[in-house]
């Protein structure tokens, strides 16, 4: 039998007592909620993967963000246009004056005259 | 402290090394926090078995808001406290539609010494006298006198003003005394 003066001291040692004794997890339960918490941390490395832009393989989005977007996409369209144009006319008159002067006869007549003693070497 | 020593790490950092798929923060917060909600829970609900799912269901939703759990914000236990009395509120809720007469008597077949029988009837009459107080009165008793918090942290938990808590655990103490005091004798306690 405890002695006790009023009921809030009892009331006091009931909840010291309480207090001592808590409600123990056993250890099949510890590990219900630890399976819960690795099968919720596999969902997050799955949920970052997919969020994850890819790493490898063929893209053309990533091909045409490498070339520069839109605005090089321009300038290649043009640079190709003109290539076409030029390797697709007939040029005539710049092809004639593009060999007059790489061959012209004034160039290559010139530097006869000045190499021409060349020629005397050897004959003494 | 080792870099992979987790015991001296507070439960919001271990949280966000659980986020980022540290096992052992998960292993270190289940045995920190799982004894604080089961004993909470336990003392709200008075069953060990609806107790245990409340307390794992608590604990999912940490597990779940991890991710976005902002450091320094807010304090893990005071968040899981809430979680818990919540659930615990829900379970009430439903379970009052079941007559007092139709849920079991728990048992206990290794208590047999009478001293051992005497202090399961005194735990056993501190809880059904718990169980008997609305539900925020119990709550803030339960904080205050078993799990040992403070008035401030309880007020924050239950998101009422310290004055609030006070006037629930007085009110709260008044009523278990009076429910208790008609069994000093039966529970081993004699007059002065």
């Amino acid at each position: 039998m405890r002695n006790h003066t009023t009921d809030e001291q009892m009331l006091e040692d009931l909840f010291a007592e309480a207090q001592s004794q808590p409600a123990e997890p056993s250890p099949a339960f510890m590990a219900r909620v630890l399976a819960d918490a690795d099968e919720e941390q596999a969902g997050f490395a799955t949920a970052e993967l997919a969020n994850a832009p890819a790493a490898t393989g063929f893209s053309l989005r990533a091909v045409f963000a490498t070339l520069g977007g839109w605005p090089a996409l321009g300038g290649l369209v043009t640079a190709t246009a003109v290539g076409i144009w030029l390797g697709t006319t007939s040029l005539t008159g710049v092809s004639d004056t593009a060999a007059t002067y790489l061959y012209g006869d004034s160039a290559l007549g010139g530097l006869n005259a000045d190499y021409a003693w060349l020629d005397t070497m050897g004959d003494a | 402290m080792a870099f992979d020593d987790t015991t001296e790490l507070g439960d919001d950092a271990l949280l966000i090394l659980f986020a980022n798929g540290d096992k052992q923060a998960a292993e270190a917060l289940t045995r920190r926090l799982v004894p604080v909600v089961l004993a909470h829970a336990f003392r709200l609900l008075g069953e060990r078995s609806e107790a245990e799912d409340v307390a794992q269901e608590a604990m999912m939703r940490l597990w779940k808001v991890a991710p976005d759990w902002r450091q320094g914000e807010a304090k893990v236990t005071t968040w899981l406290y809430r979680v818990t009395a919540n659930l615990c509120t829900d379970r009430l809720r439903k379970r009052r539609s079941v007559a007092l007469e139709d849920v079991p008597e728990p048992l206990d077949e290794t208590a047999s010494a009478p001293e051992q029988i005497q202090d399961k009837a005194r735990m056993d009459a501190l809880q059904v006298a718990l169980s008997e107080l609305p539900e925020r009165q119990r709550q803030a008793v339960v904080l205050r006198h078993i799990e040992g918090l403070q008035n401030p942290e309880i007020a924050e938990i239950m998101e009422i003003s310290t004055e609030a808590v006070e006037s629930l655990t007085a009110r709260g103490k008044r009523a278990l005394t009076q429910a208790l005091s008609q069994r000093r004798e039966e529970l081993g306690y004699s007059d002065a």
